[in-house]
């Protein structure tokens, strides 16, 4: 089985298997346009820090051997929901700020899979949460006045159960 | 000296960030005015404002008439040095979205659009993992970035998962019409069939009333070319579509009618298509008169 190199943001050269590799997107591509041969050149991706990249790699490791996720975008869209498999819970256990560049770099690297993951870990982090419990959870600051809190509320009173 | 236009304004070392301070808040005003930015730039002790001009979006910046502007160093001062003055504004989120990355495709890309790490779209998709209730009784709640990403969805799915069916003001008329499936295009959360003419709902909402016949529409200049993109807090779905099936005929309904013009337009559907009209009166109607 073949090996490529991946370069981090802060150069860091990890050798992973290209069939790994190949579970993003913008590396299966990239492989393609050059011919597939870059075995003796790292590809570089300068948006994700070795770290971070460790952990995409360890998620594509994982799950090399899943079927390709249907290439339209919205195709299992209908199906959405917060279920995470047992695996990608444990994986996803990092701390927020890993947890929000691990989501950054599946999309950036385009793996379609991983981003739902995470973006369903996030979905669970605000789950059944209140406003402001999200906005503790995320560092957000309460910018409505409260007349515009009020004004939302009442918007929104017929959907409250 | 002209407020805006091209200007030459000599300042203090001291003075220089108060000053940048200014030119952000001008920024606004610009806007304001119809100019679509402004750039500065440092040489010695001089800053030089000019308006700029570059068209449309900022990510299509391409070079604007500079009159006695010398190079730029203005582009040389470190993020952090940014981030200071922009702290000093007190700037949310959303002012520098709004205010500050479109001063130049400098602060554009200076500025990443994200919120909590995240870009806007990707805060979609994960609130495309919500139920609606979630999604308009407490995300839009938290803060008014993320009440604009659940008021303003781009995604088809958020879009799918906000739909309320609702009708707005001043759509009380009711229309009877050939739906031919060329004509319509509906709502994300509602595919067509084009077979058939049939729209089905497909929509995540759980609380979302199943109708197999109606199909959902906005009633645009342009007749039922636009399809809704109806969220929960503003909703801009005018109308609704209820269509017989194997009648082709169809009727739009709205909120301001009353039960009675409804029922008396049924009523005449029914005599003119005889048997096919106690379609109507089952879960279409229901429906509807949820909204009454």
């Amino acid at each position: 089985m073949s090996t490529i190199k991946l370069l981090s943001s802060d150069n860091a050269e990890l050798a992973v298997d290209k069939e790994v590799a190949e579970r993003s997107i913008l590396i299966k591509n990239m492989l393609e346009d050059v011919g597939g041969d870059m075995s003796d050149q790292a590809i570089p991706i300068p948006n994700v820090n070795e770290a971070v990249l460790r952990k995409v790699i360890e998620w594509c490791e994982h799950h090399k051997s899943d079927p390709p996720p249907p290439a339209d975008e919205d195709s299992d869209s209908r199906k959405k929901s917060t279920d995470i498999e047992e695996w990608d819970q444990k994986f996803m256990q990092v701390d927020q700020e890993m947890l929000f560049e691990i989501i950054l770099a599946a999309n950036y690297l385009d793996i379609k899979p991983l981003l739902d993951v995470g973006c369903k870990t996030v979905a669970n982090m605000i789950k059944g949460k209140s406003p402001e419990e999200i906005r503790k959870t995320f560092n957000i600051q309460n910018d409505f006045t409260p007349e515009e809190e009020d004004q939302i509320r009442r918007e929104n009173e017929w959907a409250e159960e | 000296m002209s407020r805006f236009g091209t200007n030459q304004i000599q300042l203090s070392r001291v003075c220089q960030l108060l000053w940048l301070q200014l030119k952000l808040r001008c920024a606004s005003e610009f806007h304001t005015l119809g100019i679509p930015a402004i750039d500065a730039s440092l040489k010695g002790s001089r800053i030089y404002l000019e308006s700029s001009k570059y068209h449309s979006k900022m990510y299509q910046y391409s070079g604007y008439p500079r009159v006695n502007v010398a190079p730029s160093r203005i582009y040389s001062l470190p993020k952090e040095i940014w981030d200071e003055i922009i702290l000093h504004l007190d700037y949310s989120f959303l002012e520098i979205q709004t205010i500050i990355r479109p001063v130049s495709y400098y602060f554009y890309s200076l500025y990443s659009n994200s919120f909590c790490k995240l870009p806007p779209y990707l805060w979609e998709r994960v609130f495309a993992n919500l139920p609606f209730t979630d999604l308009v009784t407490t995300i839009s709640l938290t803060c008014n970035t993320f009440r604009r990403i659940i008021t303003n969805p781009t995604s088809p799915t958020l879009q799918s998962i906000l739909l309320r069916e609702s009708f707005g003001k001043g759509t009380a008329r009711i229309y009877a019409r050939r739906i031919a499936a060329g004509d319509v295009h509906v709502h994300p959360a509602l595919s067509l069939s084009r077979e058939t003419n049939n729209v089905r709902w497909t929509g995540t909402g759980e609380d979302h009333r199943i109708v197999d016949t109606l199909a959902l529409t906005c009633l645009g200049a342009d007749g039922f070319r636009k399809y809704s993109k109806a969220n929960a807090t503003s909703p801009p779905v005018e109308c609704l579509q209820v269509r017989i099936p194997g009648v082709g005929r169809s009727v739009t309904v709205s909120k301001k009618k009353i039960i009675a013009e409804q029922e008396r337009r049924i009523k005449k559907l029914r005599r003119d298509w005889g048997g096919l009209g106690h379609r109507l009166s089952g879960s279409n109607l229901r429906w509807n008169r949820q909204f009454q």
